[in-house]
């Protein structure tokens, strides 16, 4: 399987006060297409940070990221986004809908960015949202939803636009065992039949053991602990 | 307020709201039709004799109306005098005072021509061609002299009332030496203008102005 | 203090505490509404000031108590016990007299004074400073059309005088006074040597006037005048206060304070919905926090005290900075303020402590009018449905915004009761409704329009106008308040500056070259036109000349008019107007100052005794139209129909009569001509005086130059006022506009964070931003233009101006859709400049 993602000596330095704190520390890795991979750590860790230095929404202190054949870390801003656009998947802890937006519209938001025919686009949201049974939440907006309803939300919004890769940040962190449950079983079976490459930043033990690969973030370096 | 009340009513009259149009319709024939039967005694002057301020009922040529109604002359008195008129404008409109109905001219003009400090050559011309006007319509005419108030300085006063002398002598026609006698100077018979005669001050001068005409057989 | 109770004011304090800033920005909405109003009180305090001081120079006096009767010895004493209770005063004699120098005789205007004149104002003498006996000072006009100078004799009644000086400029000279003579002042003791004084035989008119000292209020002077009103039965003794110099222009001036004092109300009424919209948003987030005091135990009515305690502690805070705000403008602000303007305003503005307590009485209430729903709905949520996240966006329900909306009308209705008259609170009120309810159903339709419009805009070309279109839409709430405190701030600046313009063209237009300074009266018809050449030859365009005729009424619809002994007093200005003397002309055709208001202006071959009445003389001796008309004039009845009303604009200046009449039925009464025109140069004004003086003796020359003068200084003044409230005005708008753009700051970090991680980049999120504001700006720039000139139409009508809509009026619109744009992309610069992460962390 070819390589979709690779970080090349990757560090991400903060400065607090007078103090630099070194959150990643010289991170090396290949992620491959169509895998499923866990990143865990304890929290504080550096997890969310390492998710945004690989989906470009911050740049890296020192080193190299490579996605295909994209260096994320030499990209402008609006190559960026571009990328994003049409290849990148976001789904968040705190779900992060629009809020003047139905879950329609908002499954619709990545294709209309792409620049596709606004009715087009929610006539694909709304097969995608009736694969994850939401079809009679269609024009609910965002604080009518149930958490889990949201997160489902997210997911078809994630999904919608079939990108390369989908940067999943404690996608059940935010919702009880039953829901998180139900989410996750969601967002697995849609990446089966979408075989989009999954990386997902958790604290879950239980979720980390569901994904084809894992690594752990600890102080600021990774381990495979999948090959260990 | 007012004038949003105002507004009011012209919109209502705009809109047609008003109280209903006069169906009497007015043609040129009604205009001038004030031609009287009676034989016409015109009062010819200023603010003296249109009375200042007062309603036409308290100025003197009504109360002399009044006083020869009751002596059942056969004459009726017309009040032209005008406020702020000068001797030219009566000598510039002569053909509006003298009209055919009128038969005597009580003229009392130029203290206006006096107060404004006119040169007293034109009063005196303008006040000749009334005169002369009359005697040319046989109209019967008598003069009333005024005096200015002393503040116009003592030469200019004497030339003023000396041009009334003088014409009454040139033209040998009645003269009343002042019109204001008994009234001018007396708080209580003038308004606060200190000038223009009141109700009461009017009431003399036509107690004077009536024994003058009389005196002088003006109505014959 | 109860531990409880305790616990609860610590707990509003610890909530003040840690949100400060933006309790601080709630409160700088309603204060900058409190420190408008408390500016405006001391302009509008300042503005009448200097409008009284101007009167008071026109009388050059406090009081004048002046008679064409010797002063009897009651009259003496009284004026005596005057000086005791500290005023100043002065003796002044008027009269008219004939003057003869080198061979010339004309007459004067005389004025004998003491030393102690004017005791307001300033007379302003070219030669030698003090009068004494034997001597005089002419006025320029005399030197010029006699040729007189300093040194030369005069002889006035029996004195011999020396000219001293030549008079530039005399207080209380404006008009009438003593007649159009030219002026000439002799001292008080040169008086008797004219002998021209003399009881019972001389005009003359005497006068006191009084200055009040330091420590006289208006009210005393008010108070002294009503006492010397009952003093003094007797009518030939005129008092005359300095607040009836200037009757029409303080009247103006009381009427224009009030539209002020609305104007301000108004910017009040702005800060309040800027204050109430940040405060609702503010205590809907609170929600979660209530979630936890109540599951603590806190009680529902402790939470009300807790944040009713709040907005006690925002209006407080809010009356404060306000007042604190309002005096700095008041000192520092207003004077740099007005250099800035380069405005004509010499005011010293005076800070009234009263204002302080007002304005912190006043934002207190309006705080707790205003939120008080909120925060009873607010404390009566349960904490379950906080946690569940079910009251998230729990509104208040329509009743309560309702009773809200009313009581806070009512606060300012009670306000503007109190601060005016109830009629002017109740229209004021209406207006208010009016107005935002216009705003609020036309925003209502402009959404709805939006939303449909939604359908249509599936193109992807349309994707950044769709995403703005949708936000607007979307965020309903957020949308109205900028919309309803934008629309109601720009309606208002936008109708001070109509009536600005509306004022200036109108009354400016006193100093083009439209407006006479000069007026010619009793000239013969025989006469018009040689002096109609005069005229022309020195101002360079030929004259129009009006006929008057004097008359009186004779009859109406062939009923007598009487004499009545007995007036009833609501009849009496109806006798009034119906038994005066007044002027009539005659003419074909209509000049631009007059319009018909009702019925048809003649055509010149119409062959129907015609009348046409002026609007307000009308309705004041109450006649109508299709009336008959019998005129006596001189002795001779003339007889016509009302057929037409007119409406004058007699701020033109032009001459215009209560009734005319078409030529055929006048033309042959006596009559004379009157005539008006603008001379700029004294020189040119002196030449025609001379000219006309020596050909036409008869014709009465009326330079009118300095009243005009002092009416363009005077509103100079106010429209400078004006001028300065705009900018307040704008400012206000514009710190509000920042304000209500912040409410929703966070909320849009986070918004642009998303739509930057899915792929929108920084362009496209600036765009549908910009498509945002500039329909924001498009709505309140159409709304509030439609909202003025309808409150300047009324305004305008009310003080009978006509309306004028100039070229800035473009710009000024421009300005107002182009403004929400420029400072919304400038205060959320920092949200498309920063990066996700960050954004995100927030």
């Amino acid at each position: 399987m070819s390589v979709i993602l690779a970080l090349k000596n990757v560090c991400k330095e903060f400065s607090f006060a007078d103090e630099n704190l070194k959150i990643l520390n010289d991170i090396s890795c290949e992620l491959l297409f169509g895998e499923t991979v866990a990143i865990t750590g304890p929290s504080g860790s550096g997890k969310s940070t390492l998710l945004g230095v690989m989906a470009g929404l911050e740049p890296p202190t020192s080193g190299e990221i490579v996605f295909g054949d994209r260096e994320i870390h030499n990209s402008s801003d609006d190559e960026l986004c571009f990328w994003r656009r049409s290849e990148v998947g976001f789904i968040f802890q705190n779900f992060r809908l629009v809020k003047t937006l139905s879950a329609i519209e908002n499954v619709a938001f990545p294709l209309e960015i792409q620049g596709e025919n606004a009715a087009e686009a929610q006539k694909k949201a709304r097969e995608l949202l009736a694969e994850l049974h939401l079809e009679h939440r269609l024009h609910h907006f965002p604080h009518q939803l149930s958490g889990g309803e949201k997160q489902r939300v997210a997911i078809a919004r994630a999904y919608v636009h079939n990108p390369k890769v989908i940067f999943a940040d404690e996608p059940t962190g935010n919702l009880d065992t039953h829901s998180a449950e139900k989410v996750l079983q969601s967002l697995l079976s849609i990446n089966e039949t979408h075989k989009t490459t999954l990386i997902v930043v958790t604290h879950d033990i239980a979720i980390a053991q569901r994904m084809s690969r894992q690594l752990e973030l600890i102080a600021g370096k990774l381990q495979d602990d999948s090959e260990s | 307020m007012r004038y949003i009340f105002y507004g009011l009513i012209m919109v209502m009259v705009a809109l047609g709201c008003s109280p209903k149009d006069n169906e009497q319709d007015v043609s040129w024939e009604d205009v001038k039709k004030d031609v009287q039967d009676k034989k016409v005694l015109t009062f010819i002057g200023d603010s003296l004799t249109a009375g200042y301020q007062l309603p036409k009922e308290c100025a003197f040529p009504y109360l002399v109306g009044e006083k020869l109604a009751k002596q059942n002359a056969e004459y009726i008195t017309r009040n032209a005098g005008k406020s702020g008129a000068v001797s030219d404008d009566v000598s510039n409109n002569l053909k509006w005072y003298l009209r055919d109905d009128v038969n005597a001219v009580f003229l009392c003009i130029g203290a206006n021509d006096g107060l404004r400090g006119k040169k007293l050559d034109a009063t005196r011309k303008n006040i000749e061609t009334i005169v002369a006007a009359c005697r040319d319509k046989k109209i019967r005419i008598a003069l009333a002299g005024i005096m200015l108030p002393v503040n116009y300085g003592e030469e200019y006063r004497t030339k003023f009332y000396q041009m009334y002398i003088d014409i009454s002598k040139k033209y040998s026609i009645p003269f009343m030496p002042f019109l204001l006698k008994d009234v001018a100077g007396i708080g209580s018979l003038n308004l606060e203008d200190a000038i223009h005669p009141n109700a009461e001050g009017h009431k003399i001068i036509a107690d004077n102005v009536f024994n003058f005409i009389m005196k002088e057989n003006l109505l014959p | 203090m109860t531990p409880k109770a305790k616990g609860i004011t610590q707990l509003t304090a610890r909530i003040f505490y840690f949100y400060w800033k933006r309790i601080l920005f709630f409160a700088l909405c309603m204060a900058l509404g409190i420190a408008f109003l408390f500016t405006i009180g001391n302009l509008t305090h300042a503005v009448t000031e200097q409008v009284s001081a101007q009167a008071r120079e026109i009388l050059s006096a406090d009081i004048e108590i002046s008679s064409y009767r010797k002063f009897n010895d009651a009259h003496q004493k009284i004026i005596a016990q005057m000086t005791t209770e500290g005023y100043t005063t002065t003796h002044v004699i008027n009269f008219a007299s004939m003057i003869a120098a080198k061979d010339q005789s004309f007459l004067a205007s005389v004025k004998a004074i003491d030393e102690s004149f004017p005791l307001y104002g300033e007379l302003l003498i070219d030669g030698k400073k003090q009068i004494g006996a034997g001597e005089c000072w002419i006025a320029e006009s005399i030197e010029l059309q006699f040729d007189l100078h300093t040194g030369d004799t005069i002889k006035l009644g029996k004195a011999q005088l020396q000219i001293t000086g030549i008079i530039k400029k005399e207080p209380g000279r404006v008009f009438g006074g003593g007649g159009f003579a030219p002026r000439i002042i002799i001292a008080n003791s040169t008086v008797k040597t004219t002998a021209l004084v003399e009881a019972g035989k001389s005009r003359v008119r005497y006068a006191y006037l009084f200055c009040r000292s330091t420590t006289h209020s208006d009210s005393d002077v008010e108070k002294t005048i009503d006492r010397l009103q009952t003093a003094i039965k007797e009518t030939h003794v005129r008092i005359t206060s300095y607040k009836n110099t200037q009757r029409n222009v303080s009247r103006i001036m009381e009427r224009q304070s009030y539209f002020f004092l609305l104007i301000s109300i108004v910017t009040l009424v702005v800060g309040s919905v800027g204050m109430g919209a940040s405060t609702y948003s503010f205590l809907n987030e609170q929600l979660e926090e209530v979630g936890v005091f109540r599951a603590l135990g806190i009680e529902s009515h402790k939470i009300f005290q807790l944040y009713l305690g709040l907005c006690l502690l925002i209006g407080i805070l809010a009356g404060v900075i306000g007042a604190i705000l309002g005096y700095v403008l008041n000192t520092a602000g207003f004077h740099y303020i007005i250099h800035l303007l380069q405005l004509n305003l010499q005011i010293q503005p005076s800070v009234h402590w009263w204002y302080f307590a007002e304005g912190i009485v006043l934002s207190v209430v309006l705080t707790l009018v205003v939120n008080y729903h909120k925060i009873k709905s607010l404390a009566s949520v349960s904490p379950m449905e906080i946690f569940r996240g079910e009251v998230a966006n729990k509104n208040i329900s329509f009743l309560a915004k309702c009773t809200t909306f009313v009581v806070t009308t009512m606060v300012f209705f009670l306000y503007v009761w109190y601060k005016s008259n109830l009629p002017t609170a109740g229209y004021f009120c209406l207006a208010l409704i009016a107005v935002i309810a216009v705003t609020f159903v036309m925003i209502v339709i402009f959404l709805k329009l939006l939303e449909i419009s939604l359908h249509y805009l599936t193109s992807p070309k349309f994707f950044v106008l769709r995403c703005g279109v949708r936000q607007l839409v979307r965020e309903r709430s957020r949308t109205f308040v900028f919309l309803v405190s934008l629309t109601i701030g720009f309606s208002l600046i936008n109708t001070l500056n109509l009536v600005y313009t509306s004022l200036t063209t109108e009354v400016f237009s006193l100093s083009s070259t439209k407006v006479p300074n000069i007026f010619l009266a009793d000239v013969l018809k025989k006469q018009v036109p040689a002096v109609g050449k005069i005229i022309e030859d020195s101002s360079g365009s030929a004259i129009e000349f009006s006929s008057l005729i004097r008359a009186r009424l004779k009859s109406i619809n062939g009923e007598e008019i009487k004499r009545q002994v007995q007036v009833p007093d609501e009849e009496l200005e109806q006798y009034r107007w119906r038994t005066r003397e007044y002027n009539l002309t005659y003419k074909n055709t209509l000049n631009d100052s007059e319009k018909v208001i009702a019925g048809r202006f003649w055509q010149p071959q119409d062959d129907k005794p015609h009348i046409s009445l002026e609007r307000d003389f009308a309705s004041r001796a109450n006649l109508k139209m299709g009336d008959v008309l019998s005129f006596d004039i001189q002795g001779v009845v003339v007889t016509g129909k009302v057929t037409s009303i007119r409406k004058i604009d007699w701020l033109s200046m032009k001459p215009n009569f209560f009734v005319v009449m078409p030529p055929k039925i006048l033309d042959e009464a006596p009559q004379t001509f009157i005539a008006s025109f603008k001379l700029d140069s004294k020189n040119k004004i002196a030449q025609v005086q001379k000219k006309l003086s020596q050909k036409f003796t008869n014709v009465v020359v009326i330079n009118v130059t300095s009243v005009l003068e002092t009416v363009e200084k005077l509103l100079g003044y106010f429209l400078s006022a004006l001028q300065v409230v705009a900018w307040f005005c704008i400012l206000v708008g514009v710190i509000i506009l920042i304000g209500t753009l912040g409410t929703g700051h966070r909320e849009r970090f986070s918004q642009v964070a998303l739509m930057k991680t899915m792929g929108c980049n920084k362009r496209q999120i600036i765009y549908i931003d910009a498509i945002e504001f500039l329909c924001i700006g498009f709505v309140t720039a159409v709304l509030s233009f439609s909202i003025s000139l309808g409150l300047t139409a009324l305004h305008n009508y009310y003080f009978e101006l006509s309306t004028t809509i100039n070229s800035t009026q473009y710009v000024y619109f421009a300005f107002i859709v182009l403004l929400p744009l420029v400072i919304g992309i400038i205060v959320n610069s920092k949200i498309y400049g920063a990066d996700v992460m960050k954004n995100f962390r927030k």
